[in-house]
Formats: structure tokens, C-alpha cells, sequence
């Protein structure tokens, strides 16, 4: 075999080489221009071989390889270091968008003649970070699915076990009283052990419904924010038309797209919340609104009542948190509102200026938002 | 020696469970004068004579605090760090008495300067020997620094 076709040979066999691996790779000399690419460079980046051969790198269509990393990666640290590995670049290509590369480089020195050359690997990583991406997000969602079951199981259990120790405690006192011809403290004994299983099955009930919320999927349906008020103020009406409220509803087109019983859950909570906590306000008023606040719709149910003090607007949402121990209910109500905002992707907060100043309680349900309306608006 | 009964503050939202510890006072041999509050807000009005509390001869100083954690408004870490980082209120014992066992409460309460940290029993012997218990240790072998007596 005469030396001339040993090296056409080699020459061939480096050539298939390149063109086998699914990795786009590109192969410059010392000026850093393209001596030859594979196949899967040309048809990744959607470049022809005419226009690629012969070219410095960073002319390459259009410039859109003149990116300042590479130019670090191959005039500073490539000649010093005669290697790299792992370095990511993300840039913006004219046919193909954003996209996060991985760059291998390896600089040879050629047998005959002093010229060096650079083999430059291309892998695209941008499924992979977007899955990456993807994963981190699942995994912290996770984490705080797991934080919440952790805190409701707590709850659960500590205000469970409190009537089981009235409960039992108050039978061994009637049994010891029964045997000693007592009589006396029965009544009282009898009403504490009402009212702790009163408590408990109405901490079973209201456990079992804030349980379902987020378990049970409905297909989402249209809703105005005139139907979720309507809802709200039906079902509270006995409380609303007893002590007198007057209730506004503003902006009544708006539509949010999810599951209305859930939707509605909100609305009707936060109503009677306002009706329960009216004080001795003489002009009891309850105002359902939206208003765009920072490009986001932000819903308000506002009150005139006796409002919050700041350091219980936090504590509020908390399962079976109550602010008076007198007044009726569970302290679920503002914990499930939390929780379906929250399903929705939303947030929700309470302003409220102080003591005897009212009450508004904001929040965003951007899970909800009804797209097509979004777009109709535009047009 | 004429010794005055020992004033125990009661923090409890639970009207059941004050009534159980309330008659185990009772029954105990120690005398004691057992003040209940409903709740941390009640309770840190009755300690700072505020509100319902500002006629000293309604807020006896209690020479012993037994706090339950969960309650209304403010819970019983808040008013436990109330106490202990008061300088007038600090030497007061304070015993939580609650029904959680969870890990977290417990480490928080001591975090917290909690002087000890009891659990509501479900069973009625087990209540009533951890309030004699308690009577005993705390109202007469605990000996109480000089303001506290």
C-alpha cells in the first residue's frame, strides 16, 4: 500500500467515525477555522457543508456562533489546558432558538507538520435541563405536599386526642360517683362529655371534607365571578338577611375556568367569615370585587367588621385555628379557602388596617384563569 | 407556720380538661389557689395586669404557670417566650401540660425555656397520679426563689 492511499484510508476511516456519532462535532485548525463537520452538526444546526468549510467558527451562519464563552473556552483556556470538558453554553441560534449546550474540546498536535488541531463536541442538553427543570419542580411540590399532610396529621391528632381525654376521664368520674350513690355532678359531667363528642364528630366531619379537597377531579367548567357571589351569598343568606348586611358585587364578567363546587367553596367561606366576625358594626357591608394588581387578577371579599390584628394574619389560615375559642365552628373554613386556593396555584393574604377597621381577604387563582376569555380580550 | 396556698395559673382553652385538673387540685392534700385563664392573650393579660386583669386582687402572681400549647389566638410557645424573656416574669416555673407528643412541640417548649413538659394522659389513673405527682413536686418539695414565695 503506497503512503498515499494509507493516508486517504485513515483519512476515510476518521471520517466515518465522525459521521457514526449521534453528537454533533466539528473539527477547526489552529485559526480556528472549520476544517470539516459531521453530518449530525449540519443537520442540527441547519447549516450546509459549502457555506461551513473553510469558515471561522464564530462567521458561521449569520455570526451566531461569535458567543463570547466559546470565545474564552477556545482562545483562552483551550490553549493552556489543551482540553475541556462539561462546559455549558446557552445561547440563542437563528434556526433552532435557545438552546443549552455542552462543549467538549480536545486540541492534537499533528504527527507531520507543526499545526494543531481542535476536535469541538457539541451535545444539546436542552431536553435534559428542561426534564431537570421539571423534576426540581415536582420534587419541591412533593416536599411541600409532604410538609402539609405532616402539619393536617398533627392537628388532626392533637385536637382528636384532647375530647378522647374529657370523654374518658369524665366516664370514670360518673362510674366513681354512681358507685359512691353521688349524684350531684352528674349533669355537669354528662354535659362535658356532650360537648367534647359533639367536638370530636364535628372535627371528624370537617377532617373527612378537607381531606377530599384536591382528591376528588371534576373537569373544569366556565364561571363568572357573578355565579361564585350569587353561590356565596345564597348560601350564607339566613346569616346575611339576620344581621342586615348590605353586599356589593363588582366586575361580574370576569370567568375562571376549574371545578365550581371547589370554586364556589372559596367565595361562600370567605362570606361567612366576614358575617361571622361583623362585631357590632351598625352598617354591616360585604363587597365581592377583582382588580388587576401587578398584571395579576386579584379577587377581595372586603368587610366592615372587626378586622385582624397583623400578627394573627398568618395564624388564620391554620387548620382548626381559631382566633375567639368562643365563636362557632371548627376553624376550618379559612384553612379550606388555603387549601383550594392553593390547589389553583394561587395565593391568598388578608389586609386589613387594624382592630374594628374590617377585613379584605385577597387572592389570585391563576390555575383558573379562562384563557380563551384572556385571549377574546386582546383581539 | 402559716403558709399561704401556693397560686397556680392555669392556662387552658379546653373547659373540660380545667375542670379535670381543677378538681385534682382539689382532692390533692397540698393546698393550692388554682387561677384558670382561657387562652395565651388572657394569659399574658393576667400576668401584665392588663384588661380584664388590671386589679391586682383579680391576677394573684402565680408561683407556678401551667401552659397548654394549643389555643386560640396567641398559642402557649408565644406566651412561654413571653415569660422567659422578661426579666420580671422569667423566674416563674412554667410546666406545659398539653396533649401533643410531637417531637417538634417538645423540642420547641425546652428551646423555649419550658421547666418542664408534661402529656395529658388518656387514661383517667394516669391524669390523675401525673396531677398528684405534680402537686407534690411542685407545690412542696420545689423549693421557689425568694419573689416567688
Amino acid at each position: 500500500m503506497s503512503p498515499e492511499r494509507s493516508v486517504t484510508g485513515s483519512q476515510e476511516y476518521a471520517e466515518s467515525i465522525i459521521n457514526t456519532v449521534r453528537e454533533p462535532l466539528i473539527i477547526l485548525d489552529q485559526d480556528l477555522k472549520v476544517i470539516s463537520a459531521s453530518r449530525s452538526f449540519y443537520t442540527f444546526f441547519r447549516v450546509e457543508p459549502e457555506a461551513t468549510v473553510g469558515q471561522l467558527i464564530y462567521d458561521l451562519g449569520d455570526k451566531q456562533w461569535a458567543i463570547p464563552r466559546l470565545r474564552e473556552l477556545l482562545e483562552t483556556i483551550l490553549p493552556e489546558k489543551t482540553t475541556f470538558d462539561n462546559y455549558e453554553v446557552e445561547h440563542v441560534f437563528a434556526g433552532i432558538g435557545r438552546r443549552t449546550m455542552l462543549l467538549n474540546a480536545r486540541q492534537i498536535q499533528r504527527l507531520q507538520g507543526k499545526e494543531r488541531i481542535i476536535l469541538l463536541a457539541i451535545e444539546d442538553i436542552s431536553e435534559r435541563k428542561k426534564v431537570e427543570a421539571a423534576l426540581a419542580r415536582i420534587s419541591l411540590e412533593l416536599q411541600e405536599r409532604n410538609a402539609e399532610l405532616e402539619r393536617f396529621l398533627y392537628t388532626a391528632s392533637h385536637d382528636l386526642k384532647s375530647p378522647v381525654v374529657t370523654v374518658r376521664t369524665f366516664l370514670t368520674y360518673l362510674e366513681e360517683d354512681t358507685a359512691a350513690g353521688k349524684t350531684e355532678r352528674f349533669e355537669k359531667d354528662l354535659a362535658f362529655i356532650r360537648a367534647a363528642a359533639d367536638k370530636m364528630a364535628h372535627l371528624l366531619d370537617d377532617l373527612m371534607a378537607f381531606s377530599r379537597i384536591g382528591r376528588v377531579v371534576i373537569p373544569p367548567v366556565r364561571v363568572t365571578l357573578q355565579n361564585m357571589a350569587d353561590e356565596a351569598l345564597a348560601a350564607v343568606a339566613g346569616r346575611i338577611a339576620e344581621r342586615g348586611v348590605r353586599t356589593q358585587v363588582g366586575d361580574t364578567k370576569v370567568t375562571l375556568r376549574g371545578d365550581r363546587i371547589r370554586l364556589a367553596e372559596i367565595w361562600q367561606n370567605l362570606v361567612e367569615n366576614a358575617c361571622k366576625y361583623m362585631g357590632g358594626q351598625a352598617e354591616p357591608r360585604i363587597e365581592i370585587g377583582v382588580e388587576p394588581r401587578g398584571g395579576e387578577q386579584v379577587f377581595f371579599v372586603r368587610d366592615n367588621g372587626i378586622g385582624i390584628e397583623p400578627r394573627f394574619r398568618r395564624k388564620i389560615f391554620g387548620l382548626f385555628e381559631k382566633l375567639d375559642a368562643k365563636s362557632e365552628g371548627t376553624g376550618i373554613g379559612l384553612a379550606v379557602v388555603h387549601r383550594i386556593v392553593g390547589l389553583y396555584g394561587g395565593l391568598i393574604w388578608v389586609e386589613s388596617a387594624g382592630p374594628g377597621q374590617g377585613s379584605c381577604f385577597c387572592f389570585t387563582l391563576p390555575g383558573a384563569a379562562d384563557k380563551e376569555q384572556a385571549e377574546g380580550e386582546k383581539i | 407556720m402559716n403558709k399561704e396556698p401556693m397560686v397556680v395559673l392555669l392556662v387552658e382553652d379546653d373547659d373540660g380538661h380545667a375542670e379535670i385538673v381543677r378538681r385534682n387540685f382539689e382532692d390533692c392534700p397540698v393546698p393550692s389557689k388554682l387561677m384558670r385563664v382561657a387562652d395565651g392573650q388572657a394569659a399574658l393579660d393576667y400576668l401584665y395586669r392588663r384588661n380584664d386583669y388590671s386589679d391586682p386582687a383579680k391576677a394573684p402572681r402565680p408561683g407556678i404557670i401551667l401552659l397548654d400549647l394549643r389555643m386560640p389566638r396567641v398559642n402557649g410557645l408565644e406566651v412561654l417566650k413571653t415569660i422567659k424573656t422578661d426579666a420580671g416574669l422569667c423566674v416563674i416555673p412554667v410546666v406545659v401540660l398539653t396533649t401533643s407528643e410531637a417531637e417538634m412541640d417538645i423540642a420547641k417548649a425546652y428551646e423555649s425555656h419550658a421547666n418542664s413538659y408534661l402529656v395529658k394522659p388518656v387514661n383517667f389513673a394516669k391524669f390523675t397520679e401525673l396531677l398528684k405527682t405534680f402537686g407534690y413536686y411542685w407545690l412542696e418539695w420545689n423549693q421557689r426563689p425568694v419573689e416567688l414565695k
